[in-house]
């Protein structure tokens, strides 16, 4: 299986270990520092020091109470028929992420504490796909999503989700430990998955893309909600799986509207192209799109064109669009179909090894 | 100087003085009281490295190309690439050009887009050099020496394909210094698809070495991305790519060493490396190690088992030369063996010439009879194959080879010893006499397997002449082979050969006791394992003396070629179980025995068989190389393995298919196929008889081929 949990290395217990700045500092140092030096350093590497403080304990141990195992549909082709929410209100409401588990009229959520609901789907968000569940349930330990932070590059991370099912009962949800690894869109850039949600994941450099892990919550070392871990997502492209949470700022966004508090109308991030530009309107002939991945080759340049007058020449191989990569012909197309005829289009070619940039505009 | 460039750059003095501070802090930090400062530190000693490394951090993306399969990243997915130096030289994982890109574009830090060039691969280590036209890129500015690296210590993996604008990280610690023979490091830092190609730097953002995936150096231990996330990554130590990256600029790819040994197969963990075959082609033959030498040592390092030797050469590249310790019947020697990219398979030279075969005695007793005292000894030659090297330096029939590169040679056998030291492409000196005078002939030698059948088939009337021009009776008579050879054969004999159950039956030439003979060996699977004719009642069998019956029958075909192309049938029987050691033992012992009796050599031997028996007898052949020099394989069920042919341990094969073959004809072709490709000569012809019982007879292209055998 390529999708093994990684083993619970934990970076900063790692990073104790100063054998190579001790080295460094002895080399530098004259023998009277040393001498002062290394009984300190003697100290800090002797001194027993448990692998998690009292404080991480604290946290995790109130963290453990605020995500919940989730139990419903599922159960044959591969769908396991449970995944993790986190509470996010004293009153029963739980966020999670829109899947075939709660494709039913029974969904169960057992808290931490072996208490078991049945819960009630009452709104999902398909653009994020997330969903929002209640139970009959009072007092309950949550994140609240006003405090939650954002986490930086770098920010050491728990990441808490009944990973593979092996919570039951009262026993509290798996805890990982990791980092943020990069904080970016989910748009082409990282890849091709089969999802709606184009905007903001924080990438971890755990594994959490694990069955069950999928609405469990990251939280960094100060016990603060991060975010929550999104879907099992596979790259159409090489099958590699995507260890993402989404971030607690883009669920604050979209959880006042399924809990049914007006907010303002969510205007559609993309913007209607009335006349998309075409290339033929440049005067560009491509060379035949045949092969799935065609480079984006120009095969002609027509007389007296826009793209003739800009320099374009038949061979150059179109690299940029506005400075992204186009990677083919098709992406070279799905490019200009948002771009609006009235515009002027920022292409970037390579002739040889040379790079050019052509500013063209539609005559 | 760009070997220095990576340790001096104006970079250095941010990354050697300030990082340290922050690196001594975060320890100081993890002390602390609290969790939250502890990540503090550490999400900000991170972040510190992140930014120091970010200007020699480039994001790598393609365009074009063909993903070979879909695991491999197509040319959509971004990597990140390290740069190694000032002037625009930048590494790559291998594996993010797979795809045989059309374009290869570095973004760098400052968010300026350069085409890519590759230069070229490291292939032992999967990166690839790439330059782009720019001269003020900025290296890392320190490496760690492999040696001050501890398992244990925190790493961090960078790179740059997840969003031009951040540095990606993740944090790990070393989990290992010396993987897949020593090429590599191991972390357990997240190394994906989106460091490929990145950065692993210690706490002080100094360069530890370069991602790449595990397949690439785990060699078929897993399958192309399998590990990529569960926690082990491969790095190569900066200091292995920067040594690479001086000789990768020569624009060469850096390809794996090979010695071009194999060991004899071990039976336990801690079997010693004793080298079973040594391929003539590499330079560890050329410098003599042979098999039966054990390897006890690769430069300095010990080789006290065989893993050990694989480990020893994992990392070296072609072109490299070691010391290679052998121990040999007890002594030891050092051998310097250069490192080979790729080892031609071991071809035979061919001069083109068919020695006499007539018995020495009646050769010298005409010599003598002519009375010139100082009429040599030699070889007389019968043929010259058309076309050949030979007939090229106008080598004829009738010719006495004297000697051979200065040496004097008196017999085919002497010839043959001096012949196996040659190479294709050498010249060689022969003295040759030819109406009592000396000539010198210098021909170069060419492939065996560069003469074509049709000049092998080309039969002159010289060479008809000569072939039978020691025996005078059967001059000029061409017709006359029929009637005369019942008169030269020998009543059958049958011989009782130790380790065999049934008695062996052969025919001979009358005067086989003047030697010259060759030796074909049938060898049939016994009488009661042999499948029967149905239209043969057993009734018909009723004579029950086992040799007068199958076997007299079985070798009356063969009574034309015993007689007038000297050779020795012998039929013997053994039970075809495959891969029997015991059947390839008996075979062995039968041809020893019968070669003691008859007086006949290996040099001119030959096995031949059908069905079950053809495999066994290949087997036979391979195993013991050197037993014979051809084998008739007529409707085999299978061939097989292939191994390489060693000088003076050659093998001709006669392979005789049929439409009824069990060996479909397509996988013959395969079989023919690799069999050419391993250099081995190779004559196929289409099996007429269709009777699965029927004998072994022979045919006119196989008395063809049996004519060529012993061919030089």
């Amino acid at each position: 299986m390529n999708r093994s949990m990684t083993p619970l290395t934990s970076p900063s217990h790692a990073a104790r270990h100063p054998a190579d700045n001790t080295g460094r500092l002895r080399s530098a140092l004259s023998h009277a520092i040393v001498w002062l030096v290394l009984p300190a350093v003697f100290l800090l590497i002797s001194t027993p020091r448990p692998v998690r403080s009292a404080d991480a304990r604290d946290v995790l141990d109130r963290a453990r109470g605020c995500v919940v195992k989730i139990f419903g549909a599922g159960g044959f082709r591969g769908l396991e028929p449970y995944q993790s929410g986190v509470t996010i209100t004293a009153e029963g409401h739980i966020l999670t992420v829109w899947s075939h588990v709660l494709n039913t009229d029974f969904v169960t959520v057992v808290l931490d504490d072996g208490r078991r609901f049945d819960a009630e789907v009452v709104a999902a968000d398909p653009r994020h796909e997330i969903a929002l569940l209640t139970v009959d349930a009072s007092d309950l330990p949550h994140f609240d999503l006003k405090n939650a932070t954002e986490a930086p590059v770098g920010t050491p991370i728990f990441a808490l989700s009944n990973l593979f099912g092996i919570a039951s009962g009262d026993e509290p949800v798996s805890v990982q430990s990791g980092n943020v690894a990069a904080r970016s869109s989910l748009g082409r850039r990282l890849g091709v998955y089969e999802t709606p949600y184009q905007g903001d994941v924080y990438l971890l450099d755990v594994v959490t893309s694990n069955p069950g892990s999928a609405g469990g919550a990251v939280i960094d070392h100060a016990g603060r909600f991060v975010g929550m871990i999104g879907k099992e997502m596979q790259d159409a492209r090489d099958d590699t799986w995507l260890n993402f949470a989404l971030p607690a700022d883009e669920l604050a966004s979209a959880v006042p509207a399924l809990l049914g508090v007006e907010t303002e109308s969510d205007t559609s991030k993309t913007t209607n192209v009335n006349q998309p530009v075409t290339l033929s309107a440049w005067g560009l002939v491509l060379v035949p799109d045949v092969v799935a991945n065609t480079p984006a080759y120009i095969d002609s340049v027509g007389e007296n064109s826009a793209a003739r007058a800009a320099g374009l020449r038949p061979d150059d191989l179109i690299v940029l669009v506005d400075g992204q990569v186009v990677t083919s012909c098709r992406r070279l197309r799905e490019a200009l179909e948002a771009i609006d005829r009235s515009a002027t289009v920022q292409l970037t070619v390579q002739r040889g090894s040379e790079l050019l940039e052509v500013p063209l505009r539609a005559p | 100087m760009t070997r220095n460039a990576p340790y001096h750059c104006r970079h250095a003095t941010l990354a050697v003085v300030a990082l340290p501070l922050i690196a001594a802090y975060f320890v100081a930090a993890t002390n602390a009281a609290t969790t939250q400062a502890d990540s503090n530190a550490q999400a900000q000693t991170v972040r510190a490295v992140a930014e120091a490394s970010a200007p020699s951090l480039v994001r790598i993306e393609t365009i074009g190309g063909i993903a070979r399969n879909r695991r491999a990243t197509s040319g959509e997915t971004a990597s990140t690439g390290v740069i190694v130096s000032a002037d625009g030289y930048i590494v790559v994982s291998s594996h993010a050009l797979r795809h045989n890109p059309r374009s290869i574009l570095a973004r760098l830090e400052d968010d300026t887009l350069h085409a890519a060039t590759v230069v070229a691969a490291d292939q032992t280590r999967e990166f690839t050099l790439l330059k782009i036209d720019a001269t003020n890129t900025t290296p890392f500015a320190t490496i760690v020496p492999r040696d001050d690296l501890r398992v244990g210590q925190t790493a961090i993996a960078l790179g740059r394909a997840v969003d031009q604008r951040q540095v990606n990280v993740s944090v790990g610690i070393i989990s290992a210094l010396s993987r897949a023979g020593g090429r590599a490091i191991q972390t357990d830092a997240n190394t994906a698809r989106n460091n490929y190609g990145g950065a692993l730097v210690d706490l002080q953002g100094r360069l530890i070495g370069v991602v790449v995936p595990v397949s690439a150096l785990a060699g078929g231990i897993v399958a192309d991305l399998d590990l990529y996330d569960s926690g082990i990554g491969f790095v190569v130590p900066a200091d292995q790519v920067f040594a690479a990256v001086d000789r990768l600029k020569q624009g060469a790819d850096l390809q794996p060493g090979r010695l071009g040994v194999s060991l004899v197969k071990a039976e336990t963990l801690d079997a010693p490396a004793v080298v079973a075959h040594c391929r003539p082609n590499a330079d560890a033959y050329r410098q003599g190690v042979r098999p039966g030498d054990r390897i006890a040592a690769i430069d300095s390092l010990s080789i006290d088992r065989q893993v050990l030797l694989g480990e020893a050469l994992a990392g070296r590249y072609a072109g490299d030369t070691v010391s290679v310790t052998v121990d040999r019947d007890g002594e030891s020697r050092d051998i310097a063996v250069k490192l080979m990219a790729t080892i031609e398979p071991y071809e035979p030279p061919l001069l083109g010439i068919l020695p006499t075969r007539a018995p020495q005695s009646l050769d010298t007793g005409d010599r003598d009879g002519g009375d010139t005292a100082d009429s040599p000894s030699g070889v007389v030659i019968r043929r010259v194959l058309e076309n050949s090297p030979a007939a090229m330096s106008d080598i004829r029939p009738g010719d006495t080879i004297v000697a051979f590169a200065g040496t004097e040679v008196a017999s085919p056998a002497e010839l043959r010893a001096q012949f196996e030291r040659q190479r294709v492409g050498d010249t060689v000196v022969l003295t040759i006499v030819r109406d009592g005078e000396r000539h010198v002939l210098e021909p170069t030698l060419v492939g065996a397997s560069t003469i074509t059948e049709e000049d092998l088939a080309a039969e002159t009337t010289s060479e008809r002449a000569v072939a039978d021009g020691n025996r005078a009776d059967d001059k000029n008579a061409d017709e006359n082979h029929t009637t005369d050879s019942v008169a030269d054969l020998a009543p059958l004999v049958s011989l009782d050969i130790p380790g065999l159950d049934a008695p062996v039956a052969c025919i001979t030439p009358v005067d086989v006791k003047l030697g010259g003979c060759g030796l074909i060996v049938v060898v049939n699977a016994p009488a009661n394992e042999r499948p029967t004719d149905a239209d043969q009642p057993d009734t018909d069998q009723s004579n029950n003396d086992p040799l007068t019956a199958p076997a007299t029958e079985a070798l009356s075909d063969w009574n034309d070629i015993a007689a007038h192309q000297r050779w020795v049938v012998a039929s013997i029987s053994v039970s075809p179980s495959p891969n029997s050691e015991d059947a390839i033992e008996q075979i062995t012992q039968a041809i020893e025995h019968l070669h003691a009796h008859f007086g006949t050599s290996a040099d001119r031997t030959v096995m031949a068989a059908q069905g079950d028996t053809a495999l066994l007898t290949w087997q036979t052949a391979t195993q013991r190389p050197g037993l014979c020099r051809g084998v008739i394989v007529i409707r085999p069920a299978a061939i097989g393995p292939v191994n390489e042919q060693l000088p003076g341990q050659t093998l001709g094969i006669f392979l005789s298919v049929g439409a009824d073959n069990p060996l479909t004809v397509k996988r013959a072709e395969a079989v023919v196929n690799q069999l050419r490709e391993w250099k081995y000569s190779v004559t196929t012809a289409m099996d007429a008889a269709a009777g699965v019982a029927a004998p072994i007879a022979p045919n006119d292209e196989m008395v063809r081929w049996l004519d060529l055998v012993d061919r030089l």
